[in-house]
């Protein structure tokens, strides 16, 4: 048995463990920290080609056989959720350094940064539903503590939101668990979907599915669910606002993929509706609410609810090719909204606030800034080089083929919206005049990772090809889940 | 006692929801645990009505074996709830020794 599989949450676990002994000795950290940073992304790559050359994998922790021990299941999903994840860690552990205080602040951010990463890692890779929800508190746990950690007025607020809504979601996954288990006698997630099958049409799976949907709606801030996400995720400190937008809400539409695509394959064709519904609503509203705002990271904020509309209508039309969509909508929007919750971290940086009004001039005082600020904004437009283009050129397709004209409709139409409000916060902050001159110019340390995010933007979409490959790959595999099933069970 | 469970995690719910509706932080936090504390016998009530196989080896059909694995998950679901509950406690005291008020309508500082 290949230990490979258990690394990417051993690794972060053991540094983060490691930077808290090391709390005194700055250089020691820094070392640690690449070396960790640079392993992490290394064994991600290999786990993820591993997973595509030779199926799904398993691991059984402490050599317990499946249905009984918990088992961690690698297939290519989660291979691609934790490579989005790692990316876009590793670009915020960089800005990191530039962003928070050397001493003090650094100490604590990046032991619970390490954590944070143990908990989204060990989401993507569990096969046990109740350690599904072990790894969302570890990840929240982190959460709460790292967007409270500056202490200041309204992270605290922020941080009493995030914690009543973590511990509610918390308490009905609990609940939701409890009338799974009693209904088959099994948390393990490919033994449910063999279990559950006798038990279609009883009531209580459908009411245990409509819990899930809520609590992983609550995570990926679906609309009725959003009311925390703008707050939370302007007020937290950059480098964990572009974690949070970039691969922590995805987190919730990676649980909603899995359960309905694993446990709940026979209820697809009675939520989706539903889903669709939701999602049109989402994303119209996040659009809605984003137009009227005048601070730039609260834009963002609101951009990223309606942009998981996005993302769930794709998983909506439970077909291969909107799934592939979907997925690959994830990557993109997760690397260029991190990008840009980064750029305006550079704002914040300089004069204290991002307000738009408060900045202006950009184009002269930093080019390269306004450059990668453009790519970003072309990218969640949707405009040609960028990848931006090809998610939604694949989503619309997909929404066409499947003929759900409705929800193709509003998409296009709430495009429309993210163009103008992003095209207007690039001219405010890059081509307006300013109040007055910045004393601080942009640093390199924080310009570096946001032209990396922006330049694989880039990429994405000139080589937009052997991305779509893999994801469709991946939606191939989510829709024929007895593989998954054969390759948890087929091991005992 | 088929009927006193139910009617337990119904009032533990209904009171945790109505303490969440008031406006005093402390009683939001009350409302959460008693929410959690419902969450939790949920939990360990799914233990002896399911038709679920008891992983117990050796074991004797004859006698009525109660499933163990929910009273260990419901170990580790209080511990994570305890955690998250004492870090909401620790965060409301710093809410109101920063903003000297104890009611949320007040503190609500980020709109729109």
């Amino acid at each position: 048995m290949s230990h490979l599989l258990i690394l990417p949450v051993l690794i972060p676990l053991g540094t983060a463990i490691l930077l808290l002994i090391l709390r005194f000795l700055p250089m020691a950290r820094r070392i640690v920290i690449a070396f960790a940073g640079v392993s992490i992304l290394g064994v991600n790559i290999s786990v993820l080609s591993k997973i595509y050359k030779e199926g799904i994998q398993t691991y059984q922790l402490g050599g317990w056989p499946a249905p009984y021990g918990i088992v961690l299941v690698g297939d290519l999903l989660s291979g691609i959720m934790m490579m989005l994840g790692s990316i876009i860690a590793v670009c915020a552990l960089f800005y990191s350094f530039g962003y928070l205080k050397e001493d003090g602040q650094q100490a604590i951010f990046h032991p619970l940064f390490f954590f944070l990463w143990t908990g989204t890692n060990g989401t993507f890779l569990t096969g046990d539903i109740f350690n599904l929800f072990v790894m969302f508190e570890i990840m929240l746990m982190s959460i709460y503590s790292l967007l409270a950690m500056l202490g200041d007025k309204k992270q605290i607020e922020s941080g009493l939101k995030l914690i009543s809504m973590g511990l509610l979601s918390s308490a009905i996954f609990l609940a939701a668990v409890g009338g799974i288990y009693a209904l088959t006698g099994t948390l393990n997630m490919a033994d449910l979907a063999v279990k559950i099958k006798p038990h279609a049409g009883h009531p209580l799976v459908g009411a245990v599915a409509m819990l899930f949907l809520g609590v992983f709606g609550l995570k990926a801030a679906m609309m009725p669910m959003h009311f925390w996400l703008p707050d939370v995720h302007s007020s937290a400190p950059t480098p964990i606002s572009a974690m949070l937008s970039g691969i922590l809400i995805k987190v919730g539409v990676y649980a909603i993929i899995r359960v309905f695509c694993l446990i709940f394959v026979d209820l697809q064709g009675a939520f989706q509706p539903f889903i669709l519904t939701l999602a049109c609503i989402t994303m119209f509203m996040g659009a809605m609410g984003a137009v009227a705002q005048t601070d730039l990271k609260r834009l963002l904020a609101y951009s990223s609810v309606s942009q998981i509309g996005y993302i769930l209508m794709g998983v909506g039309f439970f077909s291969v090719a909107g799934m592939g969509a979907a997925l690959f909508y994830m990557i993109s929007h997760g690397i260029i909204k991190a990008s840009l919750f980064m750029a305006a971290g550079i704002l914040k940086k300089m004069k204290g606030t991002t307000e738009m009004s408060e900045h202006g001039n950009m184009i002269n005082i930093s080019p390269v800034f306004t450059l990668f600020f453009l790519i970003g904004v072309a990218g969640l437009g949707g405009i040609p080089p960028s990848s931006g283009f090809f998610m939604k050129f694949q989503l619309i397709k997909a929404g066409l083929d499947g003929a759900f004209y409705l929800p193709v409709f509003v998409a296009l139409v709430v495009s429309l919206f993210t163009l103008f409000y992003l095209a207007q916060s690039w001219q405010k902050v890059c081509l307006m005049p300013q109040k007055e001159e910045p004393t601080i110019r942009p640093s390199f340390k924080l310009l570096l990772p946001v032209g990396v995010l922006a330049l694989l933007c880039l990429v994405l979409g000139f080589a937009a090809d052997p991305i779509i490959t893999l994801t469709t790959a991946a939606s191939q595999q989510l829709f024929s889940p007895e593989l998954y099933i054969k390759a948890v069970m087929g091991s005992m | 006692m088929k009927i006193i469970l139910p009617l337990v995690i119904g009032i533990l719910f209904a009171s945790g929801t109505y303490l969440m509706l008031q406006k005093n932080i402390l009683k939001l936090v009350l409302g959460l645990a008693l929410i959690s504390h419902a969450a939790n016998v949920i939990l360990i009530s799914s233990g002896w009505i399911g038709p679920g196989q008891v992983p117990i080896l050796g074991k004797d059909d004859s006698i009525p074996f109660v499933d163990p694995i929910p009273q260990a998950l419901v170990l580790t679901a209080i511990v994570i709830g305890f955690a998250a509950l004492a870090f909401l406690l620790v965060l409301s005291l710093r809410v109101y020794r920063d903003l000297k008020t104890s009611n949320i309508e007040e503190i609500r500082g980020q709109r729109g």
